[in-house]
């Protein structure tokens, strides 16, 4: 009978643990049903490499490559990208990376685009909406609500600040570009159709900011309503027909206005770092 | 009672109160916990979890000083070096819903700055294994038994062998055979580290803990052997055929006697206390008074 076994070179391969996934998955089944192989594979891990490779190395290799635990989409999707593994990990669980948020941001940014079109308002509805897509994203991405692990991550020496920027920097990649694309097709004259980024950022920086007083929930509502109460504020004070003063907040006055309350939420956020280290109870930080 | 001032390690509280709004939680405690396996006891809302919270690091407290490990927790670096060394199961554990429970272990690991994957990923296996949970820890979460993904919440809050392990309600959902598992595991967890659990069980507290701390309303009504807490009740626990309708502290047994704490009802004999009868002796009768307020 003609018995196949496995080339030495191979198993000291596998030994390094140099050889791929799928190479190994086969070595390992041969292995399985092939006693002279088994014991080939013990000199191997004795002779051939010197003592470097132990058995437990072998063995350890193995349980790391047989027990691979199941990734997520999103995390392969991230490890792809080059995010570290432990990033990745941390990310994925952010409600803002799921292919349902990314799909609620596309519509409400596609409806804000057709609703320019339709009514002859031009760029406004996407320039009113899109700052607060950001907003809702980060509101979501952490906190006693909306995070299972809250409480135990709480209690984890990870800093809470490092995870909720993480998860912001998540929902600002993911969000802007969307809405960059919905502001290249809608209706409007060039750079202009970009004046909703620095209030993203701007509302963002003080979503984070009311984040270390109260749920970020709350502080992504309160966000919200201050941003209408602001546009509506400038519309009475212009008395003009105009939905918004456009010079005011998206002009360059109002964009560096803007610039100023976004480096006031940072500064707030840098000097009460260490509230995102306790619990929220009841909606607000203790 | 034990003397609450004389141990070194573990937790140190001194003064400590928590409010909510008007409520006051925890109530000016004062409380030394050393080395071994301490249960905390109290009725619903005595402040047990919110005790816990403050002893996990999650909730900092209105005033009192908070001692872990021979660090305050009033600074943020001794903070982290605290979380370092720290497990924590809260009452409620929440899971994503796409982790396994390798998954979801790992995550917390990350957390925990385990940084290595090959060493992580071990650590992982190792905690899920002293659980019982290795042939299911690739199955998801949601796939798994109320009383497996508690102990998936007990294998998070063993990786890196803690010195103290917080376990807020860790027996609420497992049947008897995985509660006397739990037993012995944290038993052995337990070797050499500060252990505090609080429970609604008096048989798991006189079966694990070297010491007992009961709460109500907020402070400490008790602190001192699972033992001495049963002497509370000594030659005041009987045993009568029928319930004397007019004792405050009696129910029905299996074997269907009525047992009493208090004063003897008529025809009735003296029996051995036991842990559970201390603790109603201490809070039963002012629960039932409270109740009777209303």
């Amino acid at each position: 009978m003609n018995v196949t076994h496995i080339d030495e070179r191979l198993l000291i391969g596998y030994c390094e643990l140099s050889v791929t996934a799928a190479t190994a998955s086969v070595i390992e089944a041969h292995l399985m049903n092939c006693a002279s192989c088994r014991a080939e594979l013990a000199n191997v891990s004795t002779s051939d490499l010197d003592g470097l490779v132990s058995q437990q190395v072998v063995w350890d290799g193995v349980l790391e490559r047989v027990d691979q635990p199941t990734r997520s989409c999103t995390e392969r999707l991230l490890c792809a990208m080059r995010v570290p593994a432990d990033t990745a990990k941390l990310l994925a669980t952010t409600p803002a990376l799921r292919l349902a948020w990314l799909a609620a941001v596309a519509f409400v940014a596609a409806l804000a685009v057709a609703a320019g079109r339709m009514d002859g308002d031009g760029p406004w509805p996407l320039l009113l909406i899109a700052p607060l897509l950001p907003v809702a994203g980060v509101a979501t991405a952490y906190g006693p609500a909306l995070d299972p692990t809250y409480e135990i991550g709480v209690a984890a020496p990870m800093s809470g600040l490092r995870l909720t920027l993480l998860r912001t920097l998540a929902v600002i990649l993911t969000t802007m570009p969307l809405l960059a694309v919905a502001a290249l097709v809608a209706p409007g004259d060039g750079w202009a159709m970009f004046g909703w980024v620095l209030p993203s950022f701007a509302l963002v920086a003080i979503t984070l900011a009311l984040s270390t007083a109260m749920s970020p929930v709350r502080a992504g509502v309160a966000v919200g309503v201050g941003w209408f109460v602001a546009l509506f504020g400038l519309n009475d004070r212009n008395g003009a027909g105009d939905f918004v003063d456009r010079s005011a907040i998206f002009g360059p006055s109002g964009q560096t206005v803007v610039v100023v309350v976004a480096v006031i939420g940072v500064a707030i956020v840098a000097i009460r770092k260490s509230c995102f280290d306790v619990m929220m109870v009841m909606g607000e930080r203790r | 009672m034990s003397d609450s001032t004389t141990t070194a390690d573990g937790v140190r509280l001194g003064g400590v109160t928590k409010r909510y709004g008007r409520t006051v939680a925890v109530d000016d405690v004062t409380l030394s916990i050393g080395p071994g396996i301490t249960g905390l006891l109290g009725p619903n809302g005595a402040g047990k979890t919110t005790l816990l919270r403050v002893m996990a690091t999650v909730l900092a407290p209105d005033s009192g000083n908070v001692e872990l490990l021979g660090y305050s927790t009033a600074n943020a670096p001794a903070r982290e070096l605290i979380r370092r060394r720290l497990g924590y199961v809260p009452q409620e554990p929440g899971f994503h819903r796409q982790f396994s429970a390798f998954d979801f272990v790992d995550y917390v690991a990350v957390l925990k700055l385990i940084n290595d994957r090959r060493a992580r990923h071990d650590e992982v296996r190792r905690v899920l294994d002293v659980v019982g949970l290795t042939s299911v820890m690739h199955k998801r979460i949601r796939q798994l038994s109320g009383g497996m993904r508690r102990r998936v919440a007990i294998a998070q809050a063993l990786l890196g062998s803690p010195a103290l392990l917080v376990l807020d309600e860790p027996t609420a959902g497992l049947d008897p055979e995985q509660r006397l598992r739990f037993r012995d595991l944290l038993s052995t967890a337990a070797n050499g580290a500060t252990v505090v659990l609080s429970t609604h069980q008096t048989d798991d507290v006189a079966a694990l803990c070297q010491r007992v701390v009961v709460m109500h309303g907020g402070v400490i009504r008790y602190d001192g052997t699972p033992a001495g807490l049963a002497d509370l009740a000594a030659g005041r626990v009987w045993l009568a055929d029928a319930r004397d309708p007019s004792a405050q502290l009696a129910w029905m047994t299996g074997d269907g006697m009525a047992r009493h704490i208090g004063e003897p009802p008529p025809n009735a004999r003296l029996d051995e206390p036991r842990v559970e009868d201390g603790y109603l002796l201490l809070v039963g009768a002012s629960v039932l008074h409270e109740s009777s307020c209303r």
